[in-house]
């Protein structure tokens, strides 16, 4: 079975095979020599390498992969082209999108107002914590998408910027 | 001792409500969840032996609603009522309102509550006290826009001076706090505060307080009975805070040596005795470099980070709390009360530390807790819960207990690498790096820690172990069928093996 993930710009392939009892892996067409898989399950995989047994934990949702291992928690991003409509909004640019479902408490800027990189254009609430949005670029309000008051999901537009002539976006 | 209750109702959620009604377990006591509509299937609501809805899932329709919660104490029965941390466990009406109502409330009397949850009234009993305290000024109550009269704000601000903090006056655990370093951010400041404040604890009243750049944070355990006892049980290290909100405690700490704990501790009992102090209370110190500490404030509930007290000397704090609101007697003496070993507790919160921070909401996918001698976890979530904005991000608090501080780090940082949390990112990995660092393994920790050392952190790159662990579970992911998929965990042998039992149960 092949499998390939996104994990930000990288992209990688991995095929994977049982053969005899043991798991065969290969990284990018070339074969990983020093990992025996221990242990298998949908959701939990151990595994030596290095002669340290570690464990990995999966879930899945959608074309995301959540992977626990060693403390660290990592989403990958399955599939080539098709994954492209999973992709999450980057924030940063000059459309300002809301990263958590909340509540606006404040409007900090109006249409047509100039900002610096940095600016907070407004305050959002979520789980009893107010947290500042700041322009990601300098430029000139656009759009303000929200007023004082509304309620937001992940990926709704809260403010768009018209950036400086010159700034890279 | 006969008690006057039987039943208990625990107006609360999450994890202290869950940590509450073990130990009214143990005690053979019955107890009663209150829930709001989002939280009917919640392990607490799961865990009591009734449970009550008492409205929608805001808050302040709910959970703080002192009329509903006792009007559900009434309707089962409940003789007592734990308030736990946060929600009512501060609020001297309601404290009242029970007493009025003739049901017990677990926790100081209301007339401490309103002493100490008036935070300045509380800093003059402790100067009467004889005991050093930081400078503060408190500011009038906010009019109906969440505004403060700018006169009165600015000549407090031009007593307490710069850099200052505005808190709420009824407030705790960082929220409705701001730090004030430049006076033309005051004003929005003080504003942002207030509609925390009233967020959180249902009153906007804030006041500012002298900020200090590098202390430590110490608190104190303290307990009264109705009978003329108070003692102390060691003190608590919290100096490791980001933004004012607690992440990694633990008991002794490191700048404490013997003489300084008989001091502080002395300090600590004094407050206690000077507002007759019943049940489990803290005395807050910052500590400076030199050794003087001065008070901060007096929080007048069993707090979050109790259980690393718990894990040193023994005692179960929820059990004496019970005890005491009965009408029991402390069953220790100062002398009676022992710490052995180090204990260490991290807070786990559903947020996103690549993205500053923010609250990660979703559903809990997968959720393991990790076990084995000296490990505790006191959580409020299960696997498949959905994690809202509605309440606090945290989802359970580690603790860990072992011989000496080198090994309950260690100890720590073993229970993080066995703890799964997928579905919403957490601050797991955070923790481990400032447990790792050279300056927190030597105890050079201050309130600055985080500001100092992790400032720049950011998660590690993707391994490539990860995708082929990853890969490997999809192979097997999309051979087994779903229903033999545990299954398969629990026969961890050869794949061959797992995958036989599947011919065996999916297609024969």
């Amino acid at each position: 079975m092949r499998m390939e993930f996104r994990s930000g710009d990288l992209s990688r392939s991995i095929d994977v095979r049982l053969e005899g009892g043991r798991w065969i892996l290969s990284l990018d067409g070339l074969p990983v020599a020093g990992v025996e898989i221990l242990e298998t399950g949908s959701d939990r995989i151990a595994f030596r390498r290095n002669g340290r047994r570690h464990e990995a934990w999966v879930a899945r949702r959608g074309l995301e992969r959540l992977v626990f291992l060693d403390g660290c928690s990592r989403t990958l991003h399955i599939g080539g082209d098709e994954a492209d409509d999973v992709d999450v909004v980057v924030s940063g640019g000059p459309r300002v999108v809301s990263e958590m479902p909340g509540r606006v408490v404040k409007v900090l800027v109006a249409e047509g107002q100039d900002v610096a990189a940095g600016a907070p254009l407004l305050i959002l609430e979520a789980m009893k914590m107010e947290s500042e949005i700041l322009a990601p670029v300098a430029g000139q309000i656009r759009t303000v998408a929200v007023v004082e008051g509304s309620t937001v999901a992940v990926g709704n537009l809260l403010v768009d910027i018209e950036p400086l002539e010159g700034t890279d976006q | 001792m006969k008690r006057p209750f039987d039943t208990i109702l625990i107006a609360n959620r999450g994890e202290i409500a869950c940590r509450i009604i073990r130990t009214c377990r143990e005690m053979g006591l019955r107890t009663v969840a209150v829930a709001s509509d989002v939280d009917l299937t919640s392990p607490h609501a799961r865990l009591a032996d009734t449970v009550v809805e008492i409205g929608p899932a805001s808050p302040s329709e709910s959970y703080l609603l002192a009329e509903r919660v006792l009007a559900a104490a009434k309707s089962t029965g409940a003789g007592a009522v734990h308030p736990g941390y946060g929600f009512l466990s501060e609020n001297a009406a309601f404290a009242r309102a029970c007493e009025a109502a003739g049901v017990i409330f677990i926790g100081p009397r209301a007339e401490t509550i309103d002493a100490m949850g008036e935070k300045t009234a509380a800093r003059r009993i402790m100067q009467e006290a004889g005991v050093p305290v930081v400078p503060g000024e408190y500011l009038p109550a906010p009019n109906a826009e969440g505004r403060v009269d700018p006169k009165a704000l600015e000549a407090a601000a031009a007593a307490v001076g710069y850099p200052m903090l505005v808190k709420a006056a009824y407030g705790g655990g960082g929220k409705g706090m701001r730090l004030v370093r430049d006076p033309a951010e005051l004003n929005s400041s003080v504003e942002a505060a207030i509609r925390e404040a009233i967020k959180a604890f249902g009153n906007g009243l804030v006041y500012l307080e002298r900020y200090l750049e590098r202390p430590r944070h110490v608190e104190f355990q303290i307990f009264g009975d109705a009978h003329g006892h108070a003692v102390h049980l060691g003190e608590r290290e919290c100096s490791i805070q980001r933004r004012h909100q607690k992440i990694v405690e633990e008991t002794p700490s490191p700048a404490v040596d013997a003489e300084l704990r008989r001091l502080m501790g002395d300090a600590a009992v004094a407050a206690a005795r000077a507002v007759d102090y019943v049940g489990a209370g803290t005395v807050e110190f910052l500590l400076d470099e030199d050794g003087s500490f001065s008070f901060l404030e007096m929080n007048t509930r069993l707090q979050v980070e109790h259980p690393v007290t718990e894990l040193v000397t023994g005692i179960d704090l929820v059990r004496t709390q019970i005890d005491v609101a009965a009408g029991g007697v402390l069953p220790w003496t100062q002398d009676q009360i022992v710490s052995r070993g180090h204990a260490l507790e991290c807070r786990i919160y559903a947020e996103d530390p690549s993205r500053g921070f923010m609250p990660s909401t979703g559903r809990l996918l997968l959720y393991r807790e990790p076990d084995g001698p000296g490990v505790r976890v006191d959580s409020g979530v299960s696997e498949g819960d959905e994690i809202t904005q509605h309440y606090d991000p945290m989802l359970a608090k580690l603790s860990v207990h072992a011989d000496t501080r080198a090994e309950a780090i260690d100890r720590m940082r073993d229970a993080l690498r066995r703890y799964p949390i997928l579905g919403v990112s957490t601050n797991g990995e955070y923790l481990d790096a400032v447990l790792d660092h050279p300056a927190f393994r030597a105890g050079q920790i201050t309130t600055a820690f985080l500001e100092q050392h992790l400032a720049d952190w950011s998660p590690a790159a993707v391994d490539d172990i990860v995708l082929m662990a990853t890969a490997v579970a999809d192979a097997v992911h999309l051979t087994i069928p779903r229903h033999s998929a545990d299954a398969a965990v629990s026969q961890p042998n050869s794949p061959w093996a797992r995958l036989g039992r599947f011919r065996l149960e999916g297609l024969d």
